[in-house]
């Protein structure tokens, strides 16, 4: 009688080994297939991935209050890790930003001395802003991007351009109800037109799935060096021009790398662009948003 | 009342809360949490979580499973579905010739084996990335989050005990 039942067990375990063998393979097939098909941007994957978007963005953000006592524990203690030369370097950064902020203002005062001079209409460089939580980190190491918590519900739209404190984070590629997707510049998919700022010189740059994104396209006798900051050059006019992006860290025979002036492992609230620039309200200085850019790029700089 | 002495509604609802574990893992994944490692790489949990509940529940975390808790990841993530599928999937596919009893009963091996399993996956990954992409994908990032995932997983382990403990008794547990 037992041995009977051990051998129905035997039997059944078998059956159940070899039906598993079976199914992982013919699933692993049909991941392949998967994998194939969803290469060719189907609308109806599309859709599905913009409702996964919405509902990872509700769930995401749930454990919001947890998540950042988690974020600021860490930053604390990181803080008080290095308290010491934390305090020298914010003196030191104290010391730049005073003189960057002298500096600005008195570019922004020349600027619009010699624009009425030449009679140019009044460059305002701001636009209207959206700000926006960033709420999950989806793509892992196949692609960099984010998912912030504000969609079509916000007035957001592909292509608009997101950026921080420091400088430009990369540009909307997906938008949900609630939610949309940023692909941040250092992606492999990113490409933006940008100019160095010393220089002149037009590129496009790339990301390369990793800190640093290069430089492509660039003139025949670019005349760069390492420190040189980029900027958004606003051709093709889907980004406004101006907005910093990084600093250049390298330059040889064979590429240009640039390290991205947005500090990735802090990113939290960011600004999303609208696409239409809105007009300064009097028409004669950079409004009050648009000088601390550089000054925070500077700090960056100097880091 | 089944032989345990559970209702079958919550011998459902106990047998779920595997799935559910490896959900809440897919979750934590998405969270934009503070990295050890640069650029935001973190350990792929969910990873963790599959190879947990293979080696001590493979009767209730099925293939058919674990491939949808990796759709669910790649919709998430805006990635081609199969991504994630296929690189799960290989966790029971590695561990199908391994007895599970030592496993089981010892963390430490249970960590130690899922070193070999988390390097295969990486690489699994850093292909189907350079395949996707159409161009070699930098190796970095696929291993720190292998480091990572192989490093996160005692503390899964732990957390997951409790939740094994009140599973229903395994009927038959393959390659045991």
């Amino acid at each position: 009688m037992s041995s009977g039942r051990r051998e129905r067990g035997g039997a059944l375990a078998a059956l159940a080994s070899a039906v598993a063998r079976r199914s992982i393979a013919a699933l692993a097939a049909l991941s392949l297939v998967l994998i194939v098909l969803t290469k060719a941007d189907l609308k109806f994957l599309a859709y599905l991935s913009e409702r996964a978007g919405d509902a990872v963005a509700w769930v995401a953000t749930l454990p919001a209050a947890p998540l950042a006592v988690v974020r600021r524990t860490s930053e604390a203690v990181g803080s008080l890790l290095a308290l010491e030369e934390e305090n020298a370097r914010l003196r030191e950064e104290n010391r730049r930003l005073v003189h960057w902020q002298n500096e600005a203002i008195r570019l922004a005062v020349q600027n619009a001395a010699l624009r009425e001079a030449l009679a140019m209409p009044a460059v305002s460089g701001a636009r209207r802003r959206t700000t926006v939580r960033i709420v999950a980190d989806p793509g892992g190491p196949f692609v960099q991007t984010r998912l912030i918590d504000a969609g079509r519900d916000r007035g957001l739209e592909k292509g608009m351009a997101v950026v921080d404190a420091y400088g430009m984070v990369g540009r909307i590629v997906e938008v949900g109800e609630r939610s949309a997707r940023v692909l941040l510049i250092t992606d492999f998919n990113s490409r933006i037109p940008v100019l160095v700022e010393r220089s002149r010189d037009q590129a496009i740059l790339e990301g390369r799935n990793g800190p640093l994104a290069e430089l492509r396209f660039l003139p025949m006798s670019p005349s760069f060096a390492v420190g040189d900051r980029v900027l958004t050059s606003g051709r093709g006019g889907l980004l406004p021009p101006g907005l910093p992006v990084g600093e250049i860290v390298h330059v040889d025979e064979r590429r240009v790398l640039v390290r991205p002036l947005v500090d990735w492992d802090r990113l939290d609230y960011v600004a999303v662009l609208e696409s239409d620039p809105v007009p300064a309200p009097d028409g004669s200085l950079p409004s009050s948003e648009a000088i601390p850019e550089p000054i925070r790029a500077a700090e960056r700089l100097g880091r | 009342m089944s032989e345990t002495g559970l209702s079958p509604i919550e011998l459902v609802l106990r047998r779920s809360l595997v799935f559910a574990s490896a959900l809440v893992a897919l979750v934590v994944d998405l969270l934009p949490l503070p990295s050890p490692a640069p650029q935001a790489v973190a350990p792929l949990v969910t990873l963790a979580v599959v190879y947990h509940w293979t080696v001590h529940r493979p009767d209730i975390l099925t293939p058919g499973s674990i491939f949808l808790v990796g759709l669910l990841r790649d919709l998430a993530g805006h990635l081609p579905l199969g991504l994630h599928a296929s690189s799960f999937l290989l966790v029971p596919a590695l561990l199908r010739r391994v007895p599970r009893g030592p496993l089981q009963r010892s963390l430490p091996l249970a960590w130690l084996l899922l070193f070999p399993i988390v390097a295969l996956v990486g690489l699994w990954r850093w292909l189907l990335a350079a395949l996707v992409w159409l161009q070699p994908a930098p190796v970095r990032p696929f291993l720190l989050e292998s480091l990572l995932s192989w490093a996160v997983y005692p503390l899964v382990a732990v957390l997951l005990a409790p939740v094994g403990r009140v599973l229903p008794r395994a009927g038959h547990v393959s390659g045991s």
